[in-house]
């Protein structure tokens, strides 16, 4: 008798979960990846392809997975996008921001396949975005290398938008806390020099750049770029550097201090499990440490136990939700003040940002 | 490198044959690699065949990518018809897609569908054949090698639209990111329903036929393969090499600009990365697998865009990686260079056999 009452109860309860409203949940999901380069670009796509590994890792049978390297252009990215959902994959994650408008145009058409575009801005219903707080993680780093006494970092940095000059803002600001902590004798108006690379991974010019501001005398370089070439360069002229992106100690750059690191498994894992639950709704996700989605490599050997603890400490702040970094007085290069004292930028002014604080060299190019 | 430049009836045997060796060699290369890969090889090609013919969708996404292919594939094919490398088809294509996009956007946005859209296409053939001119410009003038010219200022291109679209073109309500707007939608060609492909196919089929009949039955035509054939002889039976050069490689320009219209107004509908993806190149892989013949070039373009669309369902289905159809692609020109050597060697065997067997 209890075994039937039991079962009953199952199914009633079974019922009353399907027609519960926007419970669907889903025994299963099939996640359907669009990646930029190959899945070993040791940058940008090996970063994805971590993610997909974490998230079949974590969710083993109850997720199907597939994926198509190597999609450049938006005419492609719209083919492929297309095909997924006609194979009535649950999910698509486009991960470039190339591939918005196809991805938005597709959407529209399959108003049941769930849509996630990383980097971009453009929503639907059934089109959420997503991407992570990078800034935050480049703080840390700069905050790192200030407590380390660098106080002439020269930046390759990749593409003149809001992103990178967001990430190297943080980076200074953080770069600036270090220098004061550490007392170090700094020109306050230019601590780190930024040059453009005008692309988001160009081997070539990502050594030669950082082989000339070492050269030029700057004492730690820091790497944006989606390829570790800059970090590499740095090494071989005997100057540290800091990773971004993947661990760039883990392909060869061994002087790098420490790598700021994408870390999209968390973000895919959340969003699967949401179509399982049955609660996924197209959302602006923008995790940083707070959710996951940026984490810290190692430590080189090399960085000092107290500095470590300080930035780890920092780096338990933000996953707390504390994150402070852009909080007034700042100023711009100018001295014109952008930041009033006692005010934070909103996540618009950090989305649109395309000024540079005080301290940075360089400037923006239109 | 000797193609084409044959008479008509070697072309056609030869064509058979030297087009099914390349065929065969690019297949057999495809087999080799599948089964290193671990993958059943009659398997993989019949998912790249599903992938690329089976579904009224996978078709219209194979003419999506042979548009611009049979575009650019016209334009080195007639440039090289009078002994001409157009190896500038990338930039000719990325100043026709920049110069639609900005008439589109900045001089014409509200005109009606009616006016904006013919004259959206004229105006890319236009940014094509500007850009062509230079090449042939100093080749008249500086006898400056068009191969190099063309070649480097296909850099050229690529950064005067970057700029543009990083710059003074930028979306003002793209939060800073690169890329023009939206084109007006009175700008976007034409679809098939409920396909992607546009106009930029008509126009190409339409083109090909036209160049078909014009280089056999003009006078034009006449020219430009004479010139081909033995400039000399051209030169004097005073025909006017200079202003045809200006003229072949124009009209060669236009087509590659035409082709980066169709992927603006037809496809993208704004300007942005990713654009210029190497179709420029590929139309050389088009023009020599169709042997210069602009008819042949179509079939080539299609066969290139079949490997190429089909080519991805290899990933999906069998995990095989990305740039599979990069090296079918390779294999298949490779076994066309192949074959051609082959045929030289023919006739000279021959000769050899008679005179080892007298």
């Amino acid at each position: 008798m209890p075994t039937r009452f039991a079962a009953l109860a199952l199914a009633v309860l079974a019922i009353l979960g399907l027609l519960a409203p926007g419970a669907a949940r889903a025994e299963k999901v099939r996640a359907a990846f669009v990646l930029l380069e190959t899945i070993d670009d040791q940058g940008w796509t090996t970063c994805h392809y971590d993610g997909i590994k974490k998230l079949q890792q974590a969710l083993g049978d109850r997720v199907e997975v597939a994926y198509t390297e190597g999609i450049g252009s938006a005419a492609d990215a719209e083919r492929v996008i297309r095909g997924y959902a006609t194979q009535d994959y649950d999910i698509i994650f486009g991960t470039t921001f190339t591939y918005m408008d196809a991805m938005f145009k597709v959407a529209q058409d399959f108003p049941k396949v769930k849509f996630e575009h990383c980097s971009g801005y453009k929503t639907r219903q059934n089109m959420g975005t997503y991407f992570v707080r990078m800034y935050q993680g480049e703080y840390l780093a700069g905050y790192l290398a200030g407590l380390m006494g660098f106080k002439n970092v020269g930046t390759v940095a990749t593409q003149p938008l809001p992103e990178v000059v967001r990430g190297v803002n943080a980076f200074t600001i953080g770069l600036l806390k270090g220098l004061a902590e550490s007392r170090t004798a700094h020109d306050p108006a230019k601590v780190n020099t930024v040059v453009w690379l005008k692309s988001w991974r160009d081997a070539v010019n990502e050594t030669t750049l950082a082989q000339t501001l070492a050269a030029m005398g700057h004492d730690l370089i820091r790497q944006m770029a989606d390829t570790c070439d800059s970090s590499k360069a740095a090494c071989r002229m005997g100057v540290p550097a800091m990773g971004y992106g993947a661990d760039a100690a883990e392909y060869g750059a061994d002087c790098v201090l420490v790598s700021t690191v994408f870390d999209w498994g968390s973000i895919y894992i959340d969003r699967v499990r949401a179509i399982l639950d049955g609660t996924w709704k197209a959302e602006a996700v923008w995790n940083g440490f707070d959710k996951g989605g940026v984490s810290l490599s190692r430590f080189n050997a090399s960085v000092p136990k107290e500095a470590a603890a300080k930035v780890l400490a920092q780096k338990d702040q933000l996953a707390k939700g504390r994150d402070d970094i852009f909080a007034g007085p700042l100023s711009d290069q100018s001295g014109k003040v952008r930041i009033a004292a006692g005010q934070k930028a909103s996540d618009q002014d950090l989305l649109a940002m395309r000024w540079f604080v005080t301290g940075v060299s360089g400037r923006i190019p239109d | 490198m000797s193609l084409g430049s044959r008479g008509r009836t070697a072309f056609a045997s030869g064509a058979v044959l030297s087009t099914s060796l390349a065929l065969f060699f690019a297949l057999a290369v495809g087999a080799i690699m599948f089964a290193c890969l671990g993958a059943d090889p009659l398997r993989a090609y019949a998912v790249m065949a599903r992938g690329a013919l089976c579904s009224g969708y996978a078709l219209g996404e194979l003419l999506v990518k042979a548009a611009p292919l049979i575009l650019t594939g016209l334009a080195v094919a007639l440039a090289r018809t009078m002994l001409l490398w157009n190896i500038g088809c990338e930039g000719q294509f990325v100043m026709g897609a920049t110069a639609s996009a900005g008439f589109a956007l900045y001089l014409a946005p509200d005109w009606p569908a009616a006016a904006l859209l013919p004259a959206t296409v004229l105006v890319g053939a236009a940014g094509g054949a500007l850009w062509a001119l230079i090449p042939a410009g100093l080749k008249n003038r500086f006898r400056v090698s068009e191969i190099l010219s063309s070649l480097l200022l296909n850099y050229v291109a690529i950064l005067y639209m970057e700029h543009l679209y990083y710059g003074p073109w930028r979306n003002p309500q793209g939060f800073g990111f690169p890329g023009t707007a939206t084109l007006p939608q009175a700008a976007w060609l034409p679809t098939l329903p409920g396909s992607r492909a546009h106009l930029g196919l008509v126009l190409g089929l339409g083109l090909a036929a036209a160049l078909f009949v014009a280089l056999r039955r003009t006078r034009w035509g006449y020219e430009v393969r004479v010139m081909g054939l033995a400039p000399k002889a051209a030169a004097y039976a005073g025909m006017n090499l200079p202003r045809q050069t200006l003229t072949v490689m124009a009209l060669s320009g236009a087509l590659a600009g035409l082709a980066g219209m169709g992927e603006v107004c037809g496809v993208q509908h704004l300007l942005q990365d990713g654009l210029a993806q190497g179709y420029g190149y590929q139309g050389i892989i088009a023009a020599f697998l169709g042997r210069l013949n602009p008819l042949g070039v179509v079939l080539a373009a299609l066969l290139l865009a079949a490997v190429m669309v089909g080519g991805q369902g290899l990933q999906v289905e069998l995990g095989l990686p990305s740039s599979i159809s990069v090296i079918l692609t390779a294999a298949l020109l490779f076994g066309f260079l192949a074959a051609e050597g082959l045929k030289g060697l023919g006739p000279a065997l021959k000769t050899r056999a008679a005179q080892g067997g007298g």
